[in-house]
């Protein structure tokens, strides 16, 4: 039965259960087992199906203890979609940003294509509808392409993480 | 009506939604410990706690604070954790008991006449 006690011990240590409190419920396990077997009473009636899972019995006793924290499928729920929206919303709004800077850009280069084949004064109205405050600087164009791709990237993840999840809970967990 | 072979797995499922109570009430007896709480309830013909054991039970009754707690030795022995109930221990000792009796009378309302031979 050390056996016992020494897989619970080491299953505490893994979960990070403290050393006084993994101590106590050790204490307490060899004095209440030697007490069995000198009754001779099996181990089994004082475990139950534990007996036979050392790790699974420790992590049970230490999680109803609550020295452990819960697994994470017990989170509440709003803590388990808070990333992905975050996620999601990120990816939106940095796509959107990203093209408008792009459709910025793309209607300066129409302006300049225009003013190079008319008059100034014919071309002006068009140029201050599109840029009231100037033209964007053109060293940022890149960075507007590149923060276009990852917003798209990332939306494209984020329907793929949502379709997942959906699959997932329409055909409920699977059988261990 | 033909008889169904005794489930020998209810007694344990029974059991579970109760033990917490029974746990309670053997310590509302006397202050005692772990093991000492699987002999008394074996004593009393439960002696298959569903199959598990009493410990994380009476880790959960003490982390909701249903149990008060103190290392005494006993017989000798080391020293052990010895569980009693709190003031809401026993609340939930007296609510539970009441929900309990409610239950068993209905039960025993509709099981209680049905008299057949059981069939092993």
């Amino acid at each position: 039965m050390s056996d016992f006690l020494e897989a619970c011990r080491r299953e505490w240590k893994r979960l990070g259960v403290p050393d006084p409190v993994a101590a106590e419920m050790a204490a307490d396990l060899e004095a209440d087992l030697a007490q069995a077997r000198e009754e001779g009473v099996a181990a089994e009636e004082v475990l139950g199906s534990g007996a036979f899972d050392p790790p699974g019995f420790a992590a049970t006793w230490a999680r109803e203890r609550g020295v452990i924290p819960a697994p994470a499928a017990s989170r509440h729920p709003a803590a388990r979609w808070a990333v992905p929206l975050a996620f999601a919303a990120f990816a939106i709004l940095t796509a959107l940003g990203a093209a408008a800077a792009v459709l910025a850009f793309h209607g300066a280069d129409v302006v300049g294509v225009a003013r190079a084949a008319s008059p100034h004064r014919l071309v002006s109205p068009l140029r201050d509808f599109t840029h009231p405050v100037g033209p964007p600087a053109e060293g940022l164009r890149p960075v507007a392409v590149v923060l276009l791709v990852v917003g798209l990237a990332g939306i494209a993840l984020t329907a793929i993480f949502w379709l997942r999840r959906s699959d997932r809970s329409w055909r409920g967990p699977r059988a261990s | 009506m033909h008889c169904m072979p005794v489930d020998e797995a209810r007694q344990p499922q029974l059991l579970r939604g109760v033990l917490d109570l029974c746990l309670l009430a053997i310590m509302e007896e006397e202050e005692t410990y772990g093991y000492e709480l699987t002999r008394r309830l074996r004593e009393r013909g439960l002696s298959m706690v569903g199959g598990g054991s009493i410990y994380p039970l009476l880790g959960r009754l003490e982390r909701n604070g249903l149990v008060e707690t103190r290392r005494l030795a006993g017989r000798g022995g080391p020293p052990r954790k010895y569980y009693s109930p709190s003031a809401d221990g026993r609340r939930a000792l007296a609510s539970g008991v009441a929900e309990w009796r409610a239950t068993r009378d209905a039960v025993d309302g509709l099981l209680g006449p049905i008299e057949m031979e059981v069939q092993r």
